[in-house]
């Protein structure tokens, strides 16, 4: 199993009021699993992906990866494990704009200890990959949404991680464009094998994955596949 | 690697993405710096200069044997030569002399008079003709000769024979140069400002006929110093100092010292504004990257890598800034050293000029090193906050620019910056300075970081006053710029910080300078009765003047116009310094002066003022009156009896009063001229006070004097209005140096507020498309920014008019007393106020004028979709 998710709880306080937002969450996700999680505003759903990335603490429950409980570790055993087994797409891109595609490609490895001239050929393939051969040294402000999505899942590739934790991936884009990201994302599944959690609301954009949970006041409602 | 993938693809980048930013940074730690490094630089050649010379002076000597201004009687010199273990005992006399014509200290040079034919035992001169020292007969038959070093004979354009024309005791002189000394041996002495004559010519022409000035002794070799240091202590008795250079050397440098310290703490608080302006530009930096730092959180950068991130930034700004400061700091200290050697002068009674500006490459180094870690450390702070930034602020579309975090640390600012205000305001006044020096040096401290993190604190109350008041206005772009100040604690807390950490230093000092300005002012308005003051070339107001002598009063009072002062009175005055236990003081030696003057100069605290002064003069014990800078420093009171060295040996003086004198920090002795005379020997006098008869003007006496015997004694006469402005002037040259302080803190003041208002712009570039968006206009948003500049500069003035008055008024009352000895009347600086709050607001309007028309110019959808 790639993910066990334990009787996952999560609360804050918001002014004097405490929010329940994970009631006791358990799932598992096996390898090259491209999974949808769904549900409404506050549903929890964005809380279970920043647990499961180790963004975020649980209040109670557990979070494993391969084995590895990430509940106990340190914050700065937490940074490297989000930088060596983790891949991030988020929904507004967070591409550094002081970079260029292929440098912020790089990003992830570059906090590491590699040389960019080590990373760049594998920078260069998953660009090439994602279509983008043409735009390696444009810097974010050059690039379309579509393009800057496409860098941020090639980043999200760069360091081989076991799991890809995408956040509303398509929330910033035109249809056709989201469609194309989507398309791009059930592609890298079926030809790499990487597993995939995306948060999403839109039922659309959900039906891409082969398995969809659905979430609604921090507990899942359903859990299907597709 | 890692560190460098950091640098080179985030931090590099961001550098050059905001040039300007970095631009300004630099140029802020590099202003900080140039001033501390000018300051050190001066600092540290005085005190070269100052031991140089007295090494110099000292030659191959081991001893030297001085009994103060006044010198001693020759005779003693064969007591010295017959002291056992004496080998080789050489003359000098020595005195101040000036340039004819010379109204400036800078006009002047020392004058040794020395027997060349002994001189070479003790001192070596290389001169360009060196037969003139090897074979000084030819030197010596000629009764006007001179050798001058060659740097003074170049400053003023003389060669060998040309003719000088100097004043003295005895009128102007001409002498004929018959040499010129290379800077080596003793001509390195007095910054090279210096004269040889023979011993005898001296005497003749400087008032010291049958004395000396100083012996300096070459012991035989295998005697032990100590053993002849006492022997010749116990032999001519007290009243003598029997010295080793090192022990005059180092006498001075203590002197120094605490007013250097204070030299210093100014320059330390502009390198602290450069620096609180590198901790501003990083922590707004922070706040405009929160989302960035999010991101790269949680692609897997630990907290270490972040602070590293901001830290390896601010390395490179500060090293190029240091470097920068390097070279601003030398160019800065050619232009100060002659205002700060003026200042100590007026100080301490002693003009050490300073012969070569020295700043070694190890001071270089370390220079660089320490500014650039000064930098790295000032940059820490926010950047451990940056460490502090959730991961999860990658995933907002925004990040939120405030939160509850940093409301917390804005309170705990302010309450740090009140305990430090506290902490300070209680060392001052209980001088815990004076347990450890560390002690002084985090009080001075503590008064800038207090003032600098209490000051926003109260800008927001002040715009917490104006916001109702401000209800009154109908001008809502004004309003909208006020509630925007109040809404953002952290931008506006930075900014008016920058801003008014430099006003803040401008108010200080004005404090300062204002309460000298106005306390010997005042002081010299109740003392100074006379109408004019008769002397020789120099300056009057610190009694670097000629000496002249005495027999010219009588030839004074004859001249038409000049009121008789009456049977058995005098109208000359004798100033000089004295060594009282270890601390340099003055001695003013007043002749009784006529019953008109109502012994108004003698201004005696907590007793009457006539019969105690007349006491001065009453037949039997020697009496003195004593400034309270002596009495703090010798810890005497009325009554007690204080005993001077003379050449007469220790004399007892009782003290039979207490008089308000600014002439010397450490203390002024006053005692009757006649007294002085007798124990002292000194017939000079330094200056004649005379009143004019009614029906006599000032020019017309002064005229009579020029045509009768001015000429002769080449007399210089000032009224009691010119004597004040002389008096003026002093006070300005002694805080001239204070100015560059002054502008320098400004100009980093400017620096840092239009940096951090260039990034408030960048920060806030959606809610300037939003404003837009609902139909604010260029112009409106133009002006709304530029007004947020101008409160923030108008309160951050009025802010730093009250912080740096109340610092400003226990540093003149605590700090000066502790550090320098002076006992200052505090005075508000309202002169100060007006300034300050204009150039709050011109500094604010250049700094806004930028930003606000960078907001204006935004376009409203790229504004929106900034991110």
């Amino acid at each position: 199993m790639l993910l066990q998710v334990r009787s996952l709880e999560k609360s804050y306080t918001r002014g004097e009021e405490t929010v329940n937002a994970l009631k006791g969450v358990s799932l598992d996700i096996s390898d090259g699993q491209f999974v949808s999680i769904m549900g409404p505003s506050g549903s929890g759903k964005s809380t279970l992906l920043h647990l499961m990335g180790g963004l975020d603490r649980p209040s109670k429950g557990q979070v494993i990866l391969r084995g590895e409980s990430i509940d106990q570790l340190s914050d700065t055993e937490l940074s490297l494990f989000r930088r060596q087994k983790l891949g991030f797409i988020f929904q507004f891109f967070n591409l550094l704009p002081t970079l260029s595609a292929i440098e912020n490609v790089s990003l992830p490895r570059l906090l590491g200890n590699e040389s960019i001239k080590k990373i760049e050929p594998r920078a260069r393939e998953l660009l090439t990959l994602m279509g983008l051969e043409h735009r390696m040294n444009h810097k974010p402000d050059q690039l379309s949404g579509g393009e800057m999505q496409r860098v941020a899942i090639a980043r999200a590739l760069i360091s081989d991680p076991l799991l890809i934790l995408a956040d509303e991936p398509t929330g910033n884009l035109d249809s056709k464009t989201g469609e194309s990201i989507l398309s791009l994302l059930r592609e890298m599944t079926q030809k790499t094998g990487k597993t995939i959690v995306m948060v999403t609301h839109d039922p659309k954009a959900a039906s891409y994955g082969n398995r969809l949970i659905r979430m609604r006041d921090g507990v899942l409602e359903s859990d299907e596949t597709l | 690697m890692r560190l460098y993938n950091v640098f080179r693809f985030i931090g590099l980048r961001h550098i050059q993405a905001r040039p300007s930013r970095a631009i300004l940074t630099t140029l802020g730690v590099a202003f900080g710096i140039s001033l501390y490094v000018a300051i050190s630089i001066i600092n540290h050649s005085t005190k070269n200069s100052l031991r140089d010379s007295i090494e110099a002076v000292s030659g191959k000597a081991k001893l030297s044997i001085a009994a103060g201004v006044a010198g001693f009687a020759e005779e003693k010199l064969e007591v010295i030569r017959n002291t056992p273990g004496v080998k080789v005992a050489v003359p000098m006399v020595e005195s101040r002399a000036f340039f004819e014509g010379a109204t400036e200290s800078s006009d002047g040079l020392q004058i040794m008079g020395v027997d060349l034919l002994q001189e070479t035992s003790v001192r070596t001169y290389k001169a360009t003709d060196q037969r003139i020292i090897d074979d000084p007969l030819t030197f010596l038959n000629q009764a006007d000769s001179i050798i001058l070093t060659k740097a003074l004979a170049e400053k003023r354009g003389l060669h060998l024979d040309s003719k000088i024309k100097l004043s003295t005791a005895v009128g102007v002189k001409e002498f004929t140069i018959r040499g010129l000394l290379e800077p080596e041996g003793a001509a390195r002495a007095y910054g090279g400002s210096l004269a040889i004559m023979d011993i005898d010519g001296a005497r003749m022409s400087f008032g010291k006929e049958n004395k000396l000035d100083r012996v300096d002794i070459v012991p035989i070799e295998g005697t032990a110093l100590d053993g002849l240091e006492s022997r010749l202590k116990s032999t001519l008795g007290d009243g003598f100092n029997v010295e080793r250079p090192e022990t005059q050397s180092a006498q001075m440098e203590k002197m120094l010292d605490s007013y250097q310290m204070i030299l210093t703490f100014f320059s330390s608080l502009a390198l602290l504004v450069g620096l609180f302006l590198v901790m501003n530009s990083i922590s707004v930096a922070i706040a405009e990257r929160k989302k960035e730092i999010g991101t790269l959180r949680a692609l897997g950068a630990t907290r270490f890598l972040m602070v590293t991130l901001f830290v390896t930034e601010v390395f490179g700004v500060g090293m190029i800034g240091s470097i920068l400061g390097c070279f601003l700091g030398k160019g800065l200290a050619y232009r100060l050293s002659s205002q700060v050697s003026a200042s100590v002068a007026a100080q301490f009674q002693t003009r050490i000029e300073i012969a070569k500006l020295e700043f070694t490459n190890e001071q270089i180094l370390f220079t660089i090193v320490a500014g650039t870690l000064a930098a790295v450390l000032s940059a820490l702070v926010p950047a451990l906050k940056a460490a502090t930034i959730h991961p999860l602020e990658s995933m907002k579309r925004h990040a939120e620019s405030m939160d509850a975090a940093d409301e917390k640390r804005s309170q705990l600012q302010v309450l740090a910056g009140l305990g430090l205000l506290i902490f300070m305001s209680f060392s001052m006044i209980y001088s815990w300075g004076k347990i450890w020096i560390g002690i002084d040096l985090v009080t001075k401290a503590s008064s800038v970081l207090g003032a600098a993190l209490f000051g926003p604190f109260l800008v927001f109350i002040l715009l917490k006053i104006f916001r109702k008041a401000g209800r009154l206005l109908s001008f809502p772009i004004l309003r909208l710029s006020q509630e925007n100040l109040m809404r953002s604690r952290r931008r506006t807390s930075a900014n008016v910080m920058a801003l008014m950490v430099g006003l803040f230093l401008v108010m200080l000092i004005s404090s300062v300078r204002s309460s000298f300005h106005d306390t010997l002012t005042h002081w010299l308005d109740q003392i100074f009765v006379a109408d004019i003051m008769v002397g020789s070339n120099g300056r009057f107001i610190n009694g670097d003047v000629q000496p002249l002598k005495e027999e010219i009063q009588e030839e004074l009072l004859k001249v038409p116009g000049i009121r008789p002062i009456g049977e058995n009175r005098g109208c000359a005055s004798r100033l000089v310094p004295i060594y009282y236990e270890g601390k340099k003081m003055a001695i003013k030696a007043i002749d009784h002066y006529a019953d008109f003057y109502q012994y108004q100069n003698f201004p005696i605290q907590g007793a009457d003022r006539i019969e105690t002064a007349k006491k001065l003069y009453e037949p039997g014990e020697p009496k003195t009156l004593v400034s309270r800078g002596f009495m703090m420093n010798s810890g005497k009171k009325v009554g007690d009896t204080v005993e001077l060295n003379t050449p007469k040996g220790k004399i007892a003086f009782k003290i039979i009063g207490e008089i308000t004198d600014y002439a010397s920090s450490q203390g002024v002795i006053y005692l009757s001229r006649s007294d002085y005379r007798k124990y002292w020997d000194d017939h000079l006098v330094t200056v004649f006070v005379l009143s004019i008869l009614p029906g006599y003007t000032f020019e017309q006496v002064r005229s009579n004097i020029a045509a009768s015997i001015g000429r002769k004694w080449n007399l210089v006469t000032i009224s009691n209005r010119e004597f004040k402005d002389q008096m003026q002037s002093a006070i300005d040259r002694t805080f001239a140096y204070t100015k560059a302080i002054e502008y320098i803190a400004l100009l980093v003041g400017l620096l840092g507020l239009l940096n951090t208002l260039l990034i408030s712009v960048m920060e806030r570039t959606r809610e300037i498309g939003m404003l837009r968006a609902l139909g604010a206009t260029r112009n409106q948003v133009s002006k709304m920014i530029f007004f947020e500049a101008i409160l923030q500069g108008f309160f951050g003035a009025v802010v730093a008019i009250i912080l740096g008055s109340y610092v400003g008024r226990l540093f003149v009352e605590y700090a000066l007393t502790t550090s320098l000895g002076w006992i200052i009347e505090y005075h508000f600086p309202k002169q100060s106020v007006l300034t300050t709050i204009v150039t709050g607001l011109i500094v604010a309007g250049i700094a806004g004028f930028i930003p606000a028309r960078r907001a204006a110019q935004l376009e409203i959808t790229e504004a929106l979709d900034y991110e």
